[in-house]
């Protein structure tokens, strides 16, 4: 269903959003993704990707007070919603769910061959 | 002070990128967007500052999505449909109403905008010659740089060997060699002279050419033939011709059977080479073995696909083997380098190559084409604009109560693009309808290379079509709409707003116009009045006397020089090897050092008096001289002045390593087209067993009898081959024809040009006529007469028409000459005529025009026009 799938760009920064709370905006969540996951996003994307989990509703943001460094202008914070939380205990869960399913010997196998 | 890293205060972003996101950038996420921007650079800006502000630009671009742009910017007015549909309506009731000058525009554009359209198939034809063979961008031809003399010539013929030397090489897909040929092709009692073309089965995977019967690779058969549509038609008719047999007859050798075993499609228009008949080149080759062995003689036109991303560069290095071999043949004329030529570029430098395959138009006429279609699309804009801006007389009202209404200058602006736009399109469709159905086959039944209504691909149709629709409908309404949109509404209703072309802008469009005209006409007239000179030309000799006849065989030579001598009209008679007006080989001529390049005619005893050559001093060749036989030579003017001598007789020289002796001076004559100088010629007696053609001289007045007298003679010598005699007067027809269909062209262009600068001026004469009809009212009570009526409306326009004679005329000239001198290498003295043609056709055409107006001057009652109102 369009909506609820989470791509895995946009879990990343919903994660990075949650670790970044309450100082969560454009530059600061673009630099924690460097910094964790080592991607190197243009701000421009990372824009794109937090607009976009707000229109899905898994964000919400509001315009911080004027800061210096800004020349004054203010910033977007975003915060996780109770949607947002829910989609990623989900992807979490799924994930180690289908984790567990995987055979030991699949994953012993491939100890060995490696 | 200098910015340093240490001082983050002086750099700021690059103001433009700041300003263009400001610009493009949604309000509602512009502060944020911006905030990020900035506070990521002066963060960067610390360190290294120039960097920091490339990146701000770059994140400036990057944030340009359809999300953040404001979307207010993109449109900046949308019309409802209904005034749309109202524009249209409006649009095309005032083209109604107004039927003449609409008329007058929308065939003016048409009549521009066909002539364009097909000058832009012509160029476009032109830039994509031979690029729809699929292996087109591999495929090269062999050119080599051969030195002859003193001058290095740009051969696109090789010798038949060099294919060996290619195919050695591992970056070559595949050799193709092709030779052109012509032989005596029979079917039945059908005898034709036939170009034939040899060429290696090869030939058929290089190249594209389509076959629609038969089998494609039917030349690896050394009895069959491949032979084109047009030509299986004109031989079989309507059966089917694949299986057929025809016999084909080389010079001197006995008749070959061959089969058919494919139809070629007719050559496409798009394809730089022709060829009717397609054999073996194997044939070739076992006729003349000694020709084909030979490394220095240049038989064939060799073409080479490289394999795909080999390097054309690296192949050329490996063929310094061939001139190698080339060279040990100890040939006066070495080979210096070679060249392997892009096939798309062959046809178009084909004008510089001797031994051209392939044909095309000289660069020249293309440049001269583009500025001619550039011009008509000008002097048709021009037109629409002057002629829009003055019809607006009529429409002051509705203007000003669409002002009153509500329309802002947007609005009006808008109204008056639609409906330019349309008149456009409507033009354009003409125009289509016009170079389809007019111009094109016009063009086909005055050129032997003949065009199609074709374009190179789809691409190209939208890009020019789109593109002359745009650019036509902007550059003739933006004005108008401009002009008409900036009115004042109050002023129009009380009847107070002054319009029309009183104003300076509109002068100078007319002016500009006539300019334009002025320019192609002179440009035309210029080129007319040099083919006038080539037509009246002297060539050095007189040429109405004589008949020339190629023979086959000795044999034939013989016979028919027999019958000829007895008849009572001929004059003289002669052979020869070489004939003067379409045959001639170069010799080499030793001056000191120095070799130069001379045309030699190895000539029989007689011939030049059957030619009527004029001699300047010494004597003509003498049977009975012995040293006439051997050693004597007749030179021309030009041969003695490059050869430094102020007394030619008696002197000598070395020529192929035999020393010649001058006897003889001749005035110069033509012996090539008028493209190429007149150069140095020598003229040797030629044993009778190397005679090929056969001159003959007939009483003046008497070379129609005397030809149809041959050409009968000529069924009972050789009833076996085609007749191929020629009158001596017709030998640079081929010239003479292709001038005098440019000359066709340019009289059309010219009569266009001055249609347009008629159409124009007759719009603008007639409305401001009906600005001053109350002026010229008061005038006639008070009792100014027909004449200075007359006068006072050409009064405006002469002015216009005479400043733009001193500028466009020489303009003209200087154009035409420069692009006459590129073409051909004689200085033609600058006459006065071009430009007497010029002004006075375009002022009798002034004064029409004008005069045409004078009638509703003359009629008009006084007392009605001063009374309404």
């Amino acid at each position: 269903m369009k909506g609820t799938y989470l791509g895995e760009l946009e879990e990343l920064v919903l994660l990075t959003v949650g670790i970044l709370y309450p100082d969560a905006y454009g530059v600061a969540v673009m630099d924690e993704l460097k910094q964790q996951a080592d991607r190197d996003l243009n701000i421009s994307a990372v824009h794109a990707v937090l607009t976009r989990l707000e229109e899905k509703g898994l964000l919400k943001s509001s315009m911080s007070d004027p800061t210096e460094e800004r020349g004054g202008r203010r910033k977007r914070i975003f915060t996780l919603t109770a949607a947002g939380k829910r989609s990623l205990e989900e992807a979490q869960e799924l994930r180690t769910q289908m984790y567990k399913q995987i055979p030991k010997v699949a994953l012993q196998s491939i100890v060995v061959g490696y | 002070m200098k910015s340093t890293p240490n001082n983050p205060q002086r750099t700021a972003p690059p103001r433009w990128a700041n300003r263009f996101l400001e610009w493009y950038c949604h309000p509602a996420v512009l502060e944020e967007i911006q905030g990020d921007a900035h506070e990521l650079f002066y963060r960067s800006a610390r360190t290294h500052p120039a960097k920091a502000k490339v990146q701000f630009a770059w994140n400036v671009l990057r944030f340009f999505r359809w999300r953040n742009i404001r979307k207010d910017r993109l449109k900046p007015y949308s019309p409802s449909s209904a005034m749309i549909k109202s524009y249209f309506i409006t649009g095309f009731r005032n083209l109604l109403r107004n039927l003449t000058p609409s008329l007058i525009n929308i065939t003016g554009l048409s009549v521009a905008l066909g002539c364009t359209i097909m000058i832009f198939i012509l160029e476009d034809s032109y830039y994509h010659l031979d690029q729809w063979h699929e292996k087109s961008d591999r495929i090269y031809e062999v050119v080599s740089h051969v030195r002859e003399g003193n001058e290095t010539r740009h051969f696109a013929s090789s010798p038949f060997r060099l294919a060996d030397v290619l195919l050695d090489n591992s970056a070559v897909e595949g050799v193709a060699r092709i030779r052109r040929n012509t032989a005596t092709v029979r079917v039945g009692d059908k005898v034709f002279q036939e170009r034939v073309s040899f060429a290696d089965p090869s030939f058929m995977d290089l190249f594209s050419f389509r076959v629609i019967a038969g089998d494609r690779g039917c030349l690896k058969n050394l009895n069959q033939i491949l032979i084109t549509e047009q030509k299986a038609i004109t031989y079989f008719g309507n059966s089917n011709p694949v299986g057929q047999t025809l016999s084909i007859k080389f010079r001197d050798d006995a008749r070959e059977e061959f089969i058919i075993g494919g139809i070629l499609e007719n050559t496409p228009l798009n394809s730089s080479m022709y060829f009717d008949f397609l054999l073996p080149l194997k044939i070739w080759e076992n006729i003349t073995p000694a020709r084909a062995a030979n490394w220095s003689d240049m038989s064939v036109s060799t073409f080479v696909a490289l394999a795909p991303g080999a390097a054309p560069d690296q192949l050329n290095q490996s063929l310094a083997s061939y001139r190698e071999s080339y060279n040990l043949t100890g040939s006066p004329r070495p080979v210096t380098g070679t060249e392997l030529v892009p096939l798309h570029l062959v046809a178009r430098r084909s004008y510089t190559f001797t031994d051209a395959l392939s044909w095309s138009n000289h660069p020249s006429a293309m440049v001269a084409f583009g500025v001619m279609a550039v011009f008509l699309i000008l002097l048709a804009c021009f037109n629409y604009m002057n002629v829009a801006v003055a019809s607006v007389s009529t429409r002051l009202k509705e203007i000003g109560i669409r002002k009153v209404v509500g329309s802002g200058k947007k609005e009006i602006i808008q109204q008056f693009l639609t409906e330019n736009v349309l008149v456009c399109a409507i033009a354009l469709v003409a125009g289509c309808g016009l170079a389809y159905f007019v111009l094109i086959p016009g063009w086909n039944t005055l050129y032997d290379v003949k065009m199609a209504f074709t374009f190179s691909s789809w691409q190209m149709i939208l890009l020019f079509f789109g593109g002359l629709l745009l650019v036509v409908a902007l550059i003739s309404g933006a004005y108008p709409a401009l002009y008409v949109s900036s009115f004042n509404a109050v002023k129009i209703l009380k009847g107070k707003e002054k319009f029309g072309s009183k104003s300076l802008f509109s002068k100078i469009l007319l002016g500009a116009q006539f300019v334009l005209s002025f320019t192609s006409l002179v440009g035309c007239q210029v080129f007319m009045w040099s083919s006038y000179h080539f037509e009246k030309k002297d060539w050095g000799y007189n040429q109405q006397q004589t008949i020339a006849i190629p023979v086959q065989t000795l044999e034939q030579y013989h016979q028919l020089r027999d019958q000829v001598a007895s008849h009572p009209q001929v004059v003289s008679y002669a052979g020869t090897n070489q004939h003067i007006g379409r045959m001639g080989v170069t010799a080499l001529v030793k001056k000191e050092s120095e070799e130069i390049r001379a045309q030699h005619f190895p000539v029989g005893f007689g011939y030049l008096e059957t030619m009527n050559l004029r001699l300047k001093s010494g004597r003509l060749f003498d049977e009975k001289i012995a040293s006439d036989h051997q050693e004597s030579v007749v030179v021309n003017e030009s041969f003695a002045k490059t050869m430094g001598w102020s007394q030619p007789l008696n002197q000598s020289f070395e020529m192929d390593s035999v020393k010649r002796y001058v006897v003889g001076v001749l005035e110069d004559f033509y012996y090539d087209d008028f493209y190429n100088a007149i150069g140095p010629v020598v003229i040797t007696i030629a044993p009778e067993n190397t005679f090929r053609v056969l001159a003959v001289k007939a009483e003046a007045g008497q070379v129609g009898t005397v030809h149809e007298f041959i050409k009968k003679t000529w069924k009972e010598v050789a009833p076996e081959d085609h007749y191929n005699g020629y009158l001596q007067s017709e030998v640079f027809d081929s010239f003479l024809r292709g001038n005098r269909a440019n000359n066709k062209v340019l009289y059309f262009i010219s009569a266009i040009s001055i249609l347009l600068v008629a159409m124009g001026l007759y719009g603008l004469v007639s409305y401001n006529l009906t600005r001053r009809l109350k002026e010229f009212s008061v005038r006639k009570i008070f009792g100014a007469n027909t004449v200075s009526l007359f006068g006072l409306m050409n009064r405006d326009y002469l002015w216009i028409v005479l400043t733009a004679f001193f500028l466009g005329a020489p303009l003209g000239a200087f154009l035409m000459n420069s692009m006459i001198k590129s073409v051909y290498p004689e200085h033609i003295p600058q006459s006065p005529w071009p430009f007497a043609v010029a002004i006075t056709s375009m002022l009798i055409i002034v004064l029409l025009t004008v005069g045409s107006q004078l009638k509703r001057v003359i009629q008009e009652n006084p007392t009605k026009t001063l009374r309404a109102e």
